[in-house]
């Protein structure tokens, strides 16, 4: 669901970056306002998890891949407006680091997995559970709320790439950017996420809740403890090591095709904003070094990337603190 | 001459924080093995050909980094943001010349180096650090002159900074003198310190320190030693595959 550089015109991506502004102004107010300092680590925990969740492609038959994207966990967990950042960030290191989403469609990418996502995902959950927790109705409301929180997600996506050949156009009616309609992208899209990706979600959602409901009370903005238990740091440290399954999914996924891919996925031909567009090449592109075996590659970046967004987490709460204890004083 | 007062304020916070840690629960994995450990990623980082292993290695100190306390994280980054700066400053011609990688694999081995011993520094006290050393035998010289640098730094740091304050109370208006009289403030601070190194060997000789640092703190082998060693072991292991 990464969209890369180049498949939506600059226009789309500056709407969608327009319209995710607010969205993110009124997170950071809320989190400021409500969510405890000492907290503020966890969202950079449940940033980690997002971005370990979406390093597991899972095949489809056909030869695409997806993944799961846990909004909807962190939403259920610490709230969606505190999901809402930590996707978002978790998109930036992804972004600028590994390659994986542009840098344009930051904004697009962020609507579909950091707004849309979290957001229905959360209002399903609340609608089913409730204020239930640690049984039956939760879980199927985190379930169900996960299922339809990534399909909306997705649906949103098809529905940037198929606007795109209805818009932009050549002197030749070749597409200049993505270059499937609607007709296209939203079965493409949607069947992958209906069936195995929307089972993934509803799988890692689950899993996890039920795991931090258990073992790791810490993970959640009700509760009071606000240091990382060791379960939790076992949890992590088994997701990394374990991410190299995702290699195992063979093919990429629909959309986020190079430039040089995309002509033989039956456009027929390479749309004049690829090969023109914006390039920006990525410190590790891919999750990979060149040199190493991919699997190392993908446990390396792993580390680095949910070591840095816990880092990043915990000194803003820490710089949080600081300032609202200078306040007080 | 404000500059070295700096960095002996630096050297200076090893020895504070030993003091204040004093009830400190001692470091789970036993301080000769970081130390080694330390010295050995330096050391294979600074050998290796190419970008993997300086990598590995940064990747496996920022996950140990992201689990420590945040105060001790903007400690390590601020110790981290000076050197790294400065030298993809100097190294900035490399990309000009048509080089860039060579500005990125150099940046990134000293980002490896600091980050290395700031982050032993933070999960370490500078009295493990000795008992570190103390473990090898023929090593106590080196050990007694090692501690008593560290502290005399501190010390005369201290003194020299009174001195030059004392200087600077004295002083009014456009006077060259000031200049003129840092060798006055090295020589007596030099005076000092020969006088502090007889007061020291005298109270060596009253409390029967011979120099020989014994180490009372036995720590016994854990799975969090083996789980250090395995780590550290994979990556000399792949420090050898990729070379």
């Amino acid at each position: 669901m990464h969209i890369p550089d180049n498949y939506l015109s600059p226009q789309t991506c500056g709407v969608m970056a327009a319209a995710m502004v607010p969205v993110w102004a009124v997170s950071i107010n809320k989190i400021k306002k409500d969510m405890p300092k000492a907290k503020i680590p966890m969202m950079g925990v449940a940033a980690a998890f997002s971005f370990l969740a979406m390093m597991f492609n899972v095949p489809i038959p056909g030869g695409t891949t997806g993944h799961a994207v846990g909004g909807t966990l962190i939403a259920i967990l610490l709230g969606p407006y505190a999901a809402c950042l930590s996707v978002s960030v978790a998109l930036l290191l992804q972004a600028l680091i590994f390659g994986d989403g542009g840098i344009l469609a930051f904004g697009a990418n962020c609507f579909n997995m950091a707004f849309v996502l979290p957001f229905v995902g959360y209002a399903v959950y609340k609608l089913i559970a409730g204020g239930h927790q640690k049984d039956t109705r939760e879980y199927v409301g985190a379930g169900i709320g996960s299922y339809l929180g990534i399909n909306a997600a997705a649906l949103c996506a098809a529905i940037e790439f198929g606007i795109q050949p209805m818009l932009f156009r050549d002197a030749a009616g070749n597409a200049l950017y993505c270059p499937y309609g609607l007709n296209v992208s939203i079965p493409a899209m949607m069947i992958g996420h209906l069936t195995i990706f929307g089972l993934a979600e509803v799988i890692f959602t689950v899993a996890v809740l039920a795991f931090v409901r258990n073992a790791a009370p810490e993970l959640s903005v009700r509760t009071a403890q606000a240091q990382t238990s060791n379960p939790l740091k076992i949890l992590l440290g088994i997701l990394i090591v374990a991410t190299p399954l995702g290699l195992l999914a063979a093919g990429t996924a629909w959309g986020e095709w190079g430039a040089d891919e995309i002509a033989a996925t039956g456009a027929g031909y390479t749309p004049k904003g690829m090969t023109h567009g914006f390039d920006y090449s990525a410190l590790l592109p891919d999750y990979s070094f060149s040199g190493l075996p991919e699997w190392f590659g993908y446990i390396l970046s792993a580390a680095i990337g949910a070591a840095l967004l816990i880092i990043i987490f915990k000194l803003i709460g820490y710089a949080a603190g600081n300032r609202s204890k200078t306040s007080q004083a | 001459m404000r500059l070295n007062l700096k960095i002996m304020e630096v050297t200076g916070r090893l020895l504070k924080s030993d003091r204040e840690n004093a009830g400190r629960k001692s470091s789970p994995v036993a301080p000769a093995l970081r130390v080694g450990a330390a010295v050995l990623c330096i050391l294979l980082c600074a050998l290796s050909r190419n970008a993997v292993f300086v990598i590995a290695v940064i990747a496996v100190e920022l996950f140990r980094l992201a689990l420590m306390p945040p105060a001790s994280i903007l400690r390590v980054m601020k110790a981290l943001i000076l050197p790294v700066m400065f030298t993809a400053l100097i190294m900035l011609p490399a990309v000009f010349l048509g080089h860039p990688r060579t500005m990125l694999t150099v940046t990134m081995k000293v980002l490896e180096s600091v980050l290395v011993l700031a982050v032993m520094n933070e999960s370490l006290d500078w009295r493990e650090v000795t008992a570190a050393f103390s473990v090898a035998k023929g090593m106590a010289v080196f050990v007694l002159i090692l501690d008593m640098t560290m502290r005399f730094l501190m010390i005369l740091g201290d003194y020299s900074d009174k001195l030059l304050e004392a200087v600077m109370l004295r002083s009014v208006g456009k006077t060259n003198w000031k200049n003129a009289k840092v060798d006055g403030i090295l020589g007596t601070t030099f005076l000092k310190s020969r006088q502090m190194a007889e007061a020291t060997s005298e109270a060596m000789a009253c409390r029967c320190f011979d120099g020989q640092y014994r180490s009372y703190h036995s720590h016994r082998f854990t799975w969090r030693d083996a789980l250090f060693l395995g780590v550290y072991a994979t990556m000399i292991a792949l420090f050898v595959m990729t070379k």
